[in-house]
């Protein structure tokens, strides 16, 4: 992988980007695409759009969501410790332990998820449920609420520390590979068209797009705005190859086996013909699932909107995911952006994508 | 029934329609459609549209949609078996037991769901006994192990249950999917019986056939967007309650025969509701009544809120068994809606709007 | 609270404007409104948007929904007993021993939610509720009501103290209230306002936020300021450590994150800290949605900002709120649109 490109990566997955506070990773992708786009504009809630060949036909917006899971003080309590609620689909059983980020109005304070010592719960009940999120606080080391209160407030936004690291040389381990992976993926696709832009005749909007996890609300901001003639959503999907998962009910997809697409629902035909053979012309082995039934992406948003969207989805496979390990494989990565770019490259004017009736 | 409309309904009904993988049975629409409307055709996801005085205001649409419930190849294991996920809402403990058809690249597959024995099921734990959730189910296709299965199904291949429409008396008739082919059938067939008044038409009425309302109401939600009507009217499945096991307190009193069924309330336009009801009355049509349904969604949820209000209204047609193999209707029910729905266009004033009145 | 808006809304909380049935709370909110705002128009489902400077760019929306949860007639039984259905977030067992109206044709027919102590279950099913017109038979009672009729309690509005007043659905005719009175407040100040204010009394939110769904796509704001009641948690009982801490008499809660624009919610608490108005803060909903949940993904992205009246017993017959809460919202909107400047956007900075 290019340096430049793997040292954006690694700032991308450092930054934190929960969803209503993305800001800090919006920049690094937007001061990124700049070196490559056109023109690079962001909306009223913070989504950014890369553009490259405005004029080009058709138009083909390429998502990711940069937005990660995180948490939100909720309540200060008098004693000092910090009750929160989730931002997004945040496992409450994986978070005791965790140490913290609390992105407060003077700076960033640190704190911990507390857990109950194992010496003091021996001989409680050892099928106890896990807990619920409001059952656990963040202890800052606040003598009380009133030092608390000086130091942070309701409303205040929480990421998780964990940042990015390899654990092999193709596998790498973050938190929040999901999204910032797609939103990476969508600008460095733009990056290699413009490497190619002699054979580029589509237009390509590169979204890095917010508030997927709360509820695919930046996507539906962008297409509205973009109104694309087709979209290639980047997101992750489960790798279902570590132990405990069944893949009769969850299919088999494995990790560094290459990215993935789906067939069905939002997954427009015409749009799965162009990325198979452009996964061909790159010698790209893609894995096929069926469409994800346990969870949506800003494609089915997307292609709902403005009238209908021809779709696809391309998944990049991802072990633990919203956990604070995720693990990918580079590979997968490289080849995912190869497909998407190839795509782009090999669209020509007029080019349409119709269910054939 | 004309014998070229039953024709038709049985050729729809026939034909596997499951969310994503409507275009075979948008092809059986558009031939029947050709026959009698000005133009007829598709959008990018295959949504179908036929339209009668096209340019007149009001615009009304009359909807129903094209997709059936079905299930997708997930997983094949390597002893060959096939292990599934729900497309649309899918009620896993009526499957054990069925034959399903398998929509293959190279064609049909036939399959079964496979069913415990009841002299194994008895000797097994109690936990055991529980009827299978989805993704317990395994369909067996006669391959010898994964790699024979490989060669014949891959995943993402669309699955239908195996039966077609068959009349049990002259009027009553059943089949798979009639939520909501016999929708798209009433769309398109009320579109014919206004093609042949169409001197007498002041609006442009445009029969809609939809994709993907299954799975999340998509289709409709994208034809609003292009169509911008002025009025739009879901034809869909009224959930009968007159079978043994219901209870009218909890789902009131819909019955199977009794006439086209109208709603009260959140989408259903009470100007729209007020003509089903005249020209239910003038044409001597018998209409049942009721709450809207909450926990049945429908294309109407996507028509009146997207753009902006567009009146609309739900008209359903008595079923039994709906999201079941053996869905169970009436020949008069459906040609009653169609004429009801005709009446109810046939009188609609040119540039006609319709109000909430405040 | 001044008599003629205090009036206004004693009126309103006694009408019945079950979603999809408001046009008789509609038409108060209409002629209210009517005498101040500059454009008064109705839509297709029954919305009212009142105009204040319709000319101006920047598009101010100030939301209320003006629907409220009730019941309607489901099921008339041959013995004349009436089963129903909900519409919006009603409790079934608190609908035993209750009086109700239902709202006919032919005008409003009394009954009483049957609840013996032969019969009461403490965990009610909403089929398993019936009302008691005391109809001699199911032909009699379908002489009466139909199915299809709305059906709302009759708790109407009472005083409590001084400031602090009860109740059936607050939720949200207070905040349709706050919209009107916001014009009103206005209409002497049009001078100097830079902005187009509209005032939304939105029909069904209840039923999934569709009223204001269709006046999103229709008016295109550049900012949408939902008012609605936030759950206070200052009664006994409740976790703070899950809801937060609202109580009632210390003003409009703001929220943030998620659909709360951060410029929104910065002006909200600079105009607040400014006019001296206490305000209170939670984080966004977890549970439960207002208006802004959809409208603020709509059309390309529209600024939203949630502001409520904090209330106890939501969705019960004796919601409570203090109305020094309803009239410093009021103080506060209004003072925001006074430092809207011509022509503003409000956008997150990256």
């Amino acid at each position: 992988m290019r340096k430049q490109s793997f040292d954006f990566l690694k700032k991308l997955l450092s930054s934190p980007t929960p969803s209503g506070l993305e800001v800090q990773g919006q920049k690094l992708w937007c001061d990124y695409a700049r070196k490559f786009a056109d023109k690079v504009s962001t909306d009223s809630y913070g989504n950014a759009v890369a553009v490259l060949n405005p004029r080009g036909s058709p138009k083909i917006m390429l998502d990711g969501h940069i937005d990660e899971i995180g948490l939100m003080i909720k309540h200060i309590g008098d004693d000092g410790f910090i009750a929160f609620q989730a931002i997004g689909g945040v496992d409450a059983a994986g978070l005791r332990g965790k140490r913290v980020s609390i992105h407060a109005a003077k700076g960033i304070v640190r704190g911990v998820i507390g857990a109950v010592a194992p010496h003091l719960t021996k001989g409680k009940d050892k099928d106890a449920k896990p807990p619920a999120i409001h059952d656990l606080t963040i202890d800052i080391g606040a003598k009380d609420g009133k030092a608390a209160r000086k130091r942070v407030a309701v409303g205040d936004t929480i990421t998780f520390v964990d940042d990015f690291e390899m654990l092999t040389d193709d596998l790498a381990v973050a938190r929040a590979f999901d999204n910032r992976v797609g939103s990476w993926v969508a600008v460095e696709a733009l990056r290699m068209a413009a490497e190619k832009r002699d054979r580029l005749q589509c237009a390509i909007y590169a979204c890095s797009s917010v508030q997927e996890e709360v509820g695919l609300k930046g996507a539906t901001m962008n297409v509205f705005n973009v109104r694309p003639d087709a979209a290639l959503v980047v997101e992750v999907t489960h790798a279902t190859d570590s132990p405990g998962i069944s893949a009769a009910q969850h299919g088999q997809v494995k990790l560094a086996g290459g990215p993935t697409i789906s067939i069905g629902r939002e997954n427009h035909p015409a749009v799965l013909d162009k990325l198979r053979a452009a996964a061909k012309a790159k010698k790209v082995k893609l894995q096929t699932e069926a469409f994800s039934a346990s969870g949506g992406t800003d494609a089915l948003a997307i292609y709902s909107a403005v009238g209908g969207v021809p779709s696809a989805v391309i998944g990049i496979p991802t072990r633990y995911m919203h956990s604070t390990v995720e693990m990918i494989s580079l590979t997968d990565l490289r080849q995912a952006t190869d497909v998407l770019a190839e795509t782009c490259l090999s669209i020509s004017k007029g080019d349409e994508f119709r269910v054939k009736v | 029934m004309r014998a070229e409309t039953f024709e038709f309904l049985r050729s729809l009904l026939n034909t596997p329609t499951p969310s994503g993988f409507e275009a075979p049975g948008q092809r059986v629409w558009s031939d029947y459609a050709r026959t009698f409307a000005d133009d007829v055709h598709s959008d990018k996801y295959g949504n179908t549209m036929a339209v009668v005085n096209p340019g007149a205001r009001p615009k009304v649409v009359l909807d129903g949609h094209c997709d059936e419930i079905g299930l997708m190849v997930k997983h094949i294991d390597d002893k060959g078996f096939i292990y599934v996920q729900p497309i649309g809402l899918v009620a896993a403990n009526r499957l054990p037991g069925m034959r399903v058809h398998i929509h293959a690249r190279k064609g049909t597959v036939l399959g079964v769901v496979a069913a415990m024995p009841p002299h194994m099921l008895s000797q097994l734990p109690e936990d055991k006994k529980k009827p299978p959730q989805i993704h317990e189910l395994a369909i067996d296709i006669g391959a010898a192990d994964g790699k024979a299965a490989r060669t014949r199904v891959a995943v993402g291949a669309p699955i239908t249950t195996v039966g077609d429409l068959e009349m049990m008396t002259d009027d009553v008739v059943v089949a798979r999917g009639f939520d909501d082919r016999i929708g798209a059938f009433a769309a398109v067939e009320t579109l014919r019986l206004i093609a042949e008044r169409r001197d007498e038409l002041n609006c442009c009425v445009i029969a809609h056939s939809a994709v993907q309302e299954e799975v999340g109401i998509f289709g409709a939600m994208m034809s609003v967007f292009n169509i911008r009507p002025d009025a739009a009217i879901a034809i869909e499945t009224a959930i009968c309650s007159d079978h043994p096991g219901v209870e009218p307190a909890q789902f009131g009193v819909i019955a199977l025969g009794g006439g086209p069924t109208i709603f009260i309330g959140r989408e259903n336009h009470p100007e729209l509701v007020a003509r089903f009801r005249a020209q239910a009355k003038a044409n001597r049509i018998p209409l049942q009544v009721a709450p809207h349904d909450e926990g049945h969604g429908t294309n109407a949820s996507s028509f009146y809120m997207e753009v902006g209000g567009v009146p609309s209204a739900i008209i359903s047609i008595p079923t039994r068994y709906i999201h079941s193999a053996i869905e169970v209707s009436t020949l008069t029910d459906m040609e009653r809606t169609a004429r009801l729905l005709a009446a109810v266009c046939l009188n609609i004033k040119k540039d006609e709007t319709f109000r909430v009145k405040v | 609270m001044e008599r003629g808006p205090l009036t206004f809304l004693k009126k309103l909380l006694t009408t019945p404007t079950v979603s999809g049935h408001e046009p008789p709370g509609q038409r108060l909110w209409v002629s209210y409104v009517r005498r101040y705002a500059d454009e008064v128009t109705t839509d297709s489902y029954g919305n009212a948007v009142a105009v204040l400077k319709p000319r101006a760019k920047t598009k101010v929306v100030i939301d209320g929904h003006i629907d409220e949860i009730g019941l309607v007639v489901k099921h008339i039984t041959d013995g004349g007993f009436i089963h129903v259905q909900r519409v919006g977030g009603v409790h079934p067992p608190l609908l035993q021993a209750k009086r109700v109206n239902i709202h006919t044709a032919k005008g409003v027919v009394r009954g009483v939610v049957g609840a013996s102590g032969l019969d009461r279950k403490d965990s009610a099913k909403i089929h398993e509720v019936y009302i008691d017109i005391a109809a001699k038979d199911g032909k009699e009672a379908k002489r009466k009501v139909a199915v299809g009729d709305p059906v709302t309690l009759v708790d109407d509005f009472e005083m409590i103290n001084r400031q602090v007043a009860v109740a059936r659905a607050f939720d949200d005719r207070i905040g349709a209230w706050v919209a009107a009175e916001v014009i009103r407040r206005l209409s002497t100040a049009r001078g100097r306002l830079r902005c187009s204010v509209i005032a939304t009394s939105s029909v069904q939110e209840e039923v999934g936020m569709r009223g204001a769904m269709m006046n999103a796509f229709n008016i295109r704001p550049d900012a949408f300021f939902a008012v609605d009641v936030t759950h206070a948690t200052d009664t006994p009982g409740v976790n703070q450590k899950q809801h937060g801490k609202t109580a009632i008499g210390e003003g409009p809660t703001i929220q943030l994150g998620r659909e709360n624009h951060p410029a929104l919610t910065k002006l909200l608490r600079t105009v607040a800290r400014r006019k001296k108005i206490p305000v209170q803060v939670e984080a966004f909903l977890t549970s439960g949605a207002t208006n802004a949940s959809p409208v603020y993904s709509m059309v390309g992205g529209v600024p939203c900002a949630v502001v409520s009246i904090a209330t106890r017993y939501i969705h019960t017959a004796v919601e409570m709120i203090d109305l020094r809460d309803a009239d410093r919202t009021v103080d506060l909107l209004r003072a925001l649109c006074l430092t809207v400047k011509a022509g503003q956007k409000f956008k997150v900075r990256v």
